[in-house]
């Protein structure tokens, strides 16, 4: 059909390659594109996938389930499946709102529809006498977690009132080989009032664990090095910590090249604690870097504002 | 794309309705221009420490982006551009005001590092601020104050009032109501990892149809805090971020 149309198609071979020539100068003059760096904060934070039209309607059950479970009044929204660009997950997502005003959000895994996080949003119940405290709040947050599947030990890593967040914040932080792995866990947040104000049950996958990790002795030689070069050591009441295990996502604090999400797979690390007075009369600035466990390059890190 | 969805667009297009209504109330026509001011504190999170972060200008960048969305009209300011004087000629004016910085309870008062391009830098203080925004009795309130440091948002702090806005958070049903004025903060030691993240996290809420009240819860479950970053506000929930005329604050000298 385009055989009858031969001069139109040649000119826009034309025009496509003339756009590909400026495409590519453009590239040139301007250096690395954004999608060459990955995913940057700038970049829109969620993006679409596909969904069955079954995987939708099994999402919607489960979340209808899980709804009437903690109490989350509303009808839900049709079920989309999304993946979070910068914390690196996939999801189902349903979302609810009631005639009160009250809504929530619900993020469900793909493949098994377990929760991944319930957030609710919209008016408590001001009728709602105050019952959770600091000596009860534990128990009623593992059971929830636990009539939701999810894994809440005996005693959790943290029990504390969040005032911003109106909720006393309950927390299981996930262990893997009893080295604790940094941002995954369970936590459930209940209002004084006994609502579960939301649940998140964080799983980020693992590489295995170094075969021959490097000696403790060995990071610590690393980071002396490193605190060398920068000049720490000669900066006011320096001190470095001991290295620790840790589970942690590699990010870009190191390297600013890097994509702006954390990577996906967790590594075992060895974190190190610097600190050193930067600006003289200020506390002191602390700074953590992770020292792969496999070869001693720096994953990133973190530092205090 | 998700936030074209349903609820998304309906939450905007009533968080819009609400905002033309409000302004048509209170105000008559709504001026030109209100003004934002972001700062963020370059060399002290590199020069000073040897290390070669982009995160103050990520934040800046974010938070310049987040204002010019709610219709505010914001310069921004780095290194040698990031002074206290600058600060101080600024601030009486400021309707949105961000800054990046280290910020502590310092001898002279609560308040924050300014960059100025070298590693003794000058401290900002609550008072200076708070002196800048009085006017015959009262402290003229700002819409959106956002310190993105250490220990501005504690219970103790006075740097949310030095910006006309009173310690008191505002239920979801209006109970409390502030006005439009919103202070977003950190309690504590805060992590600038954690702290990109949960305002990466926290602008795309505000830019999606949520007021602030929901963008900070949203941004607060959907952020990993490991290191114990602890967000925090004051101000109304319900409020979208967009610029109204602000009640003075008659409490907060």
């Amino acid at each position: 059909m385009n055989d009858h149309f031969p001069l139109r198609r040649a000119r826009g071979g034309r025009v496509l390659c003339g756009l590909l020539v400026c495409a590519a100068l453009l590239a040139a003059c301007t250096g690395a594109t954004a999608k060459d760096r990955g995913w940057t904060i700038h970049d829109p934070q969620w993006s679409a996938l596909p969904q069955s039209t079954a995987q939708a309607t099994a999402a919607r059950t489960r979340a209808m389930a899980i709804a009437r479970a903690l109490g989350i009044r509303g009808e839900p929204s049709a079920v989309r499946r999304e993946r979070d660009m910068m914390a690196g997950i996939d999801y189902d997502l349903v979302e609810f709102l009631s005639a009160a005003g009250e809504s929530a959000q619900m993020r469900l895994d793909p493949e098994t529809h377990a929760p991944i996080s319930v957030v609710r949003l919209g008016p408590p119940d001001p009728s709602e006498p105050a019952v959770v405290n600091a000596s009860n709040a534990a128990g009623r947050a593992r059971a929830v977690a636990q009539s939701l599947g999810l894994p809440a030990g005996a005693e959790p890593s943290s029990v504390k009132w969040d005032d911003a967040f109106g909720a006393w914040a309950v927390s299981w932080t996930r262990s893997i080989d009893g080295h604790p792995a940094l941002g995954d866990g369970v936590e459930v947040d209940l209002t004084r009032g006994g609502r579960v104000k939301a649940v998140t049950a964080t799983t980020t996958p693992s590489a295995p664990a170094p075969a021959n990790p490097i000696p403790s002795e060995r990071a610590a030689e690393l980071a002396t090095a490193i605190a060398t070069e920068r000049a720490w050591t000669a900066k006011p009441d320096y001190a470095r910590g001991d290295p620790e295990l840790v589970w942690v996502r590699a990010n870009n604090f190191w390297e600013p090249a890097k994509p702006d999400a954390p990577e996906a797979l967790l590594r075992l690390a060895w974190s190190v604690r610097f600190s050193f007075v930067a600006i003289a009369g200020d506390e002191p600035h602390v700074i953590v870097l992770w020292f792969s466990a496999a070869d001693g390059s720096v994953l990133g890190g973190n530092e205090t504002a | 794309m998700r936030h074209d969805g349903g609820f998304r667009w309906r939450r905007l297009a009533l968080l819009c309705l609400t905002a033309n209504m409000t302004a048509a109330l209170t105000a008559g026509p709504v001026a030109a221009g209100y003004q934002g001011s972001v700062y963020d504190n370059k060399t002290a999170f590199t020069t000073c420490i040897g290390v070669s972060s982009t995160i103050p200008q990520q934040m800046r960048t974010l938070a310049v982006n987040a204002f010019r969305y709610l219709a505010y009209t914001p310069s921004s300011y780095e290194a040698t551009g990031f002074t206290a004087s600058t600060v101080l000629s600024r601030v009486g004016a400021d309707q949105a005001f961000y800054v990046f910085s280290h910020g502590d309870h310092y001898y002279t008062g609560w308040g924050f590092r300014a960059d100025g391009g070298v590693c003794s830098q000058a401290i900002v203080t609550s008072g200076q601020i708070k002196t800048k925004r009085t006017v015959s009795g009262y402290v003229k309130a700002a819409n959106v104050v956002v310190a993105s440091t250490c220990h501005l948002g504690e219970t103790a702090s006075d740097f949310p009032l030095a910006f006309g806005i009173a310690k008191i958070r505002s239920t979801p049903t209006g109970t409390n109501y502030q006005g439009p004025k919103f202070f977003l903060g950190y309690a504590g030691t805060a992590w600038t990892n954690e702290m990109l993240a949960f305002e990466t996290s926290f602008w795309k809420w505000a830019m999606s149809g949520h007021n602030l009240g929901e963008a900070f819860d949203l941004a607060r479950k959907y952020t990993a805090l490991p290191n114990g970053t602890l967000p925090t506000w004051w101000g109304s929930y319900t409020y979208s971020g967009v610029p109204f005329p602000v009640t003075p604050c008659y409490t907060c000298l």
